[in-house]
């Protein structure tokens, strides 16, 4: 199936209530056929953004735009939308539910049957098409909000906290539906606040701290613009590494110690100096340490 | 995309969850109990004919009942009138303490005397009196050598009614249960419209619907299914009725209804449809089930004012009424019943009650679409108005 290829940009969102900002100037893109975590702490602004992005509030200023035009109406329907409070009828047969929601973004009730029945199916409900949502577990009611979600093939995917409340199993699912929809070119954007999720599945993040955009870009790419640092292992004691200059030892434990290179132009230099003298030490190991999603975050967040 | 049909696959869905609801079906079978049941009481009643037993020791008197149950037989009643001969004065007496017989009619010193047990019965007292008189006036005429005829030439009052039957009690027991009814569907269907807003604002699906269809769709598949309910509801109640009332033999008697049902199914839906979205609109500012009370309370007091302005009012007030949007679908149907209405007043109040719905709809919806995305604590109507 061919779907549109069509990031979505966010263009300088801002939400303010009375004095109030929510969200200010907020800009990154949502690729297509990428997972992008959108990372924050509670009252981040996360949900307020995506509502924007989806149409249900009114931007204070700012603009989305989808394939390089405004989004429109027509646009988000076609979109699959989480909200991050759970939204289905609890009193309702989860079949009969996934239909008229599958009719509203203008499927047939037949097509939207099928297709709903299959998707249950692969979520492990297929038995239990005809029972009220209420009487589902919430890790299967959260399932059933995910049928929801991309019961139309939606062109694009935004997520509100889609993995909360899930057991690993039901990750795992979640995570490989997601990816079929990902090959047929589909940006999906989830807001999480579990960094090891999102360290897992995204290859983009966007991360939001009172209402700003603190980091945006590729994960691998974060990684590589944070700090460049060495974790020196070796048999001796190293506290010699204080004195290399263009270097800063951030954490030295006796023979084990980590290393931050000051200035990034020198790196080359920096470590011929250290390999050079460590073999001297004792030196057994000396690599390049990445920081985690976590630590980005951390450094992001510290103002 | 058939977005702009939307609406209808919300009404759909409206209808659908209420007919398969047992709270719903229930009431709606509570009802029709109740409507055949008040139809066959009425019919009971109406239908019940009396016999009275009459006891004598005379044979005068004898000639009297008889003549009394005679004329009892010619004037079409049911009734009917069984003398009964007693030997002695005292075995009479007897009978008539026994209760065995309703009354007891012997000579007295200038007539005659009808004797009852305990409480005397009017229509009993008229039939024997008529029939006493009538008896003894033929009697002192023949004495007299004249014959009844000339005694009572001229004397015949035929009695005519311009407006046929008097039906005014019935009328306003009818007026009385088509305004109840307008109450309650009000009510009823107004709360179940704010529950259903409620209950998606609160689940907060209403989200993923708004980003499926302009939120605009959803106020109206909601307002249109709960009409097609209602007036679907109220023709049941009014098929059942009328086809109970033909089934006990009534309908000839409760026919002039019929004229008047028409406008009152009229004034039920406009009446109904102005208020609907007012409940929508109680439903998007509350953020509970528990919340709809108290925000519906301005709601409440003006259905309650109309219920009791439309059956306590009289004269030129109930005319007012009658044309005050919502007002006027009790007033109006009550004058229809119950006075001589021009044919154009209930089309003017149909048509004021039109523009006030167009209006209210206009605000209900600004305040559903204002309210309905909002999270937290309940709207007041001051906040709701305000913006």
């Amino acid at each position: 199936m061919l779907v549109e290829q069509g990031s979505i940009e966010v263009c300088n969102l801002t939400k303010t209530y009375g004095s109030k900002t929510a969200v200010s100037n907020a800009s990154f893109t949502v690729e297509p056929g990428a997972m992008t975590g959108f990372l924050g702490a509670n009252g981040a602004g996360k949900t307020t953004t995506m509502r924007m992005m989806m149409g249900l509030l009114e931007p204070t200023s700012g603009e989305v735009l989808y394939g390089g035009r405004p989004l429109n109406l027509a646009d988000r329907v076609s979109f699959g939308y989480m909200p991050e409070e759970r939204g289905l009828y609890p009193k309702q047969p989860i079949l009969n539910q996934l239909i008229y929601l599958g009719q509203l973004r203008g499927m047939t009730a037949t097509t939207a049957k099928s297709r709903a029945s299959d998707l249950l199916a692969e979520l492990g409900l297929g038995d239990r098409l005809k029972d009220k949502l209420e009487s589902l577990s919430l890790g299967n009611q959260q399932r059933v909000q995910i049928v929801a979600s991309i019961l139309h093939r939606p062109q694009a995917l935004i997520l509100d906290e889609p993995f909360s409340g899930l057991d690993p199993r039901a990750v795992d699912t979640m995570v490989d539906m997601l990816h079929s929809l990902m090959r047929e070119g589909v940006p999906v954007l989830f807001s999480s606040h579990q960094l090891d999720l999102v360290d897992r599945l995204c290859d983009r993040v966007v991360i939001l701290h009172r209402g700003e955009v603190k980091a945006t870009g590729g994960a691998e790419e974060l990684r590589e613009s944070g700090p460049v640092r060495f974790r020196y292992r070796s048999e001796q004691d190293a506290a010699w590494l204080r004195e290399v200059p263009g270097t800063e030892v951030v954490d030295l434990a006796g023979p084990n110690a980590l290393l931050e290179i000051s200035d990034r132009t020198q790196t080359a230099a920096v470590r011929q100096q250290i390999l050079t003298r460590g073999l001297e030490h004792g030196m057994t190991e000396f690599f390049r340490e990445l920081p985690t999603l976590g630590d980005i975050y951390r450094g992001a967040t510290q103002q | 995309m058939n977005q702009k049909n939307a609406w209808r696959t919300v009404a759909v869905r409206e209808i659908m969850v209420k007919l398969t609801d047992k709270s719903f079906i229930f009431s709606t079978l509570f009802s029709l109990a109740i409507i055949v049941v008040s139809i066959g009481a009425g019919a009971y009643f109406g239908n019940k004919t009396t016999d009275y037993t009459v006891g004598y020791t005379n044979q005068s008197a004898q000639a009297i009942i008889d003549s009394a149950n005679h004329s009892l037989e010619s004037s079409g009643s049911d009734d009917s009138l069984v003398a009964e001969n007693f030997a002695s004065e005292d075995e009479a007496r007897a009978a008539l303490e026994a209760e065995d017989v309703d009354a007891l009619l012997s000579p007295a010193d200038s007539g005659w005397e009808l004797a009852y047990a305990e409480s005397s019965d009017s229509s009993l007292t008229n039939l024997i009196e008529q029939s006493v008189v009538s008896t003894t006036t033929a009697a002192n005429a023949a004495e007299q050598g004249i014959s009844m005829d000339q005694l009572t030439a001229g004397s015949s009052l035929k009695v005519e009614t311009l407006k046929g039957e008097d039906n005014s009690f019935a009328a306003m027991m009818v007026g009385l249960a088509f305004a109840m009814i307008f109450y309650m569907a009000i009510i009823g269907f107004g709360v179940m419209i704010a529950q259903s807003v409620v209950e998606e604002k609160q689940n907060r699906i209403v989200e993923i619907i708004a980003t499926a269809i302009p939120i605009r769709q959803l106020l109206i598949g909601k307002i249109v299914g709960n009409i097609v309910l209602a007036v679907g509801q109220i023709a049941l109640y009014l098929i059942v009725g009328l086809t109970g009332a033909n089934l006990m033999g009534a309908l000839d008697e409760f026919g002039w209804v019929l004229s008047s049902a028409g406008w009152f199914v009229a004034f039920y839906i406009v009446g109904f449809s102005t208020i609907a979205t007012t409940w929508a609109a109680v439903g998007a500012m509350s953020s509970r089930n528990e919340d709809i009370a108290s925000l519906s309370t301005p709601i409440m007091m003006l259905s309650m004012g109309a219920l009791f302005g439309g059956i306590y009012a009289s004269g030129t007030m109930l005319q007012v009424l009658s044309f005050i949007p919502i007002v006027s679908s009790i007033a109006m149907p009550m004058r229809l019943l119950t006075e001589n209405v021009a044919f154009w007043e209930p089309l003017l109040a149909l048509m004021l009650c039109a523009v006030a719905a167009a209006l209210l709809t206009l605000l209900g919806a600004r305040i559903y679409q204002n309210n309905i995305m909002r999270a937290g604590s309940a709207v007041t109507w001051r906040q709701a108005l305000k913006k």
